[in-house]
């Protein structure tokens, strides 16, 4: 059975890479002391590391993606009692909204503008597009559904906010310009994603199937939320590193 | 790190107890983390036990806010390590906040409920 040491060093790895690289060891040092020298109590550790965890993740996500999900969970609560596609359509907005700039961001680091806008204007196209194409939700149909529409007009207008102030003309340009090309597997990874959420058009367009469809897009969804965790889990090292260089170029 | 125009101390008050403790524990010379963490400990008897999280993520607040300043070396076991001090700014704040407290007692003393020194 693992150590409470050794599952504290599993649960510090999924802090933020920065926050992580930077204090990341002297955590478990630190962790592991405390339990040598007084036995402290297991649940104060762990409500602190539960705190950090939240804290530190709502200081390192873009304020962009936390507004976006705070406008969403408002939608989805006055649109609670509508239709089954119409709550899978949120649901679906709702994660990939949450998921969109952290993973786009990313893909900005590692490939540079180009693949950015094409991943950016991908994301538009399926956030816009598709559940007007899916759900046949067109502005002024009705008051519900020119509401659905119309509210995901701001979460859009914060991800373009977003694009552009992650920009590389910004201060990180220089830093970009000196890293080192990464290895493409980040790139390739999400390559896929996107690529079916933009099938997904296709596919509800051809089948016309909406229940089907939804379920699928939402299935693609979940996983575009969980995505980056997947990621920092499996590859954290290469990525964390990555990441870090970039955020404080003079750092390790 | 926030430059410029000087700060005024009292705009920060008050300090929440780990940002003060840690400033008090650094008032005497640089430490690491982990020395941090025991002489918050030690000097409190136990009363404020800062978790790891919490030690480093007020460190990487005040670093922020230019309360303190860090410097990388080896510690005696070899170890590389962070080591942090006080700045300028965060020894005026850490006078300030105690002067502050020390008023609160001082009108704790006159209102009998401590006892006088």
């Amino acid at each position: 059975m693992s150590s409470p040491g050794s599952w504290y060093a599993r649960l510090v790895g999924l802090l933020p890479g920065p926050f992580r690289i930077r204090h990341g060891d002297e955590m478990i040092f630190a962790f592991e002391e405390d339990r040598k020298r007084s036995a402290p109590s297991t649940w104060r550790l762990w409500s602190d590391y539960a705190r950090t965890f939240v804290r530190e993740w709502l200081r390192a996500l873009p304020w962009e993606a936390i507004v976006i999900l705070l406008w969403n969970i408002a939608v989805l609560g006055l649109v609670i009692s509508l239709r089954d596609y119409v709550m899978l359509a949120l649901y679906a907005l709702i994660a990939a909204s949450f998921a969109a700039t952290p993973v786009l961001r990313r893909l900005r680091q590692r490939r540079g503008t180009a693949v950015f806008a094409i991943a950016a204007v991908g994301c538009a196209v399926w956030a816009f597009f598709v559940p007007k194409m899916l759900f046949g939700l067109t502005p002024g149909d009705s008051d519900w559904e020119r509401l659905v529409c119309t509210t995901q007009t701001a979460p859009m207008i914060l991800a373009i906010i977003s694009f552009l102030r992650h920009q590389p003309w910004h201060e990180n340009e220089l830093a970009l310009r000196n890293t080192p090309r990464p290895r493409p597997e980040g790139p390739l990874l999400v390559a896929p994603l996107y690529g079916a959420l933009l099938g997904m058009a296709v596919f509800s367009i051809v089948l016309n199937r909406e229940k089907a469809a939804g379920a699928v897009l939402s299935g693609l969804t979940a996983f575009a939320m969980i995505f980056p965790l997947i990621q920092a889990i499996w590859r954290r090292e290469d990525h964390f590193r990555e990441f870090a260089t970039i955020v404080y170029p003079e750092g390790r | 790190m926030p430059t410029g125009a000087p700060k005024e101390p009292n705009r920060f008050l008050p300090l929440t107890p780990a940002v003060f403790n840690i400033l008090l524990a650094l008032a005497d010379g640089e430490k690491h983390g982990y020395a941090i963490m025991r002489e918050v400990d030690e000097a409190t008897d136990g009363s404020v036990r800062m978790g790891p999280g919490t030690l480093y993520g007020s460190l990487d607040r005040m670093l922020d806010a230019g309360l303190i300043a860090e410097s990388e070396r080896e510690d005696d076991s070899k170890r590389h390590r962070r080591y942090y001090r006080l700045s300028e700014f965060g020894r005026r704040l850490l006078v300030a906040e105690s002067e502050r407290l020390y008023a609160a007692v001082r009108q704790a003393r006159v209102k009998g409920i401590l006892s006088p020194a």
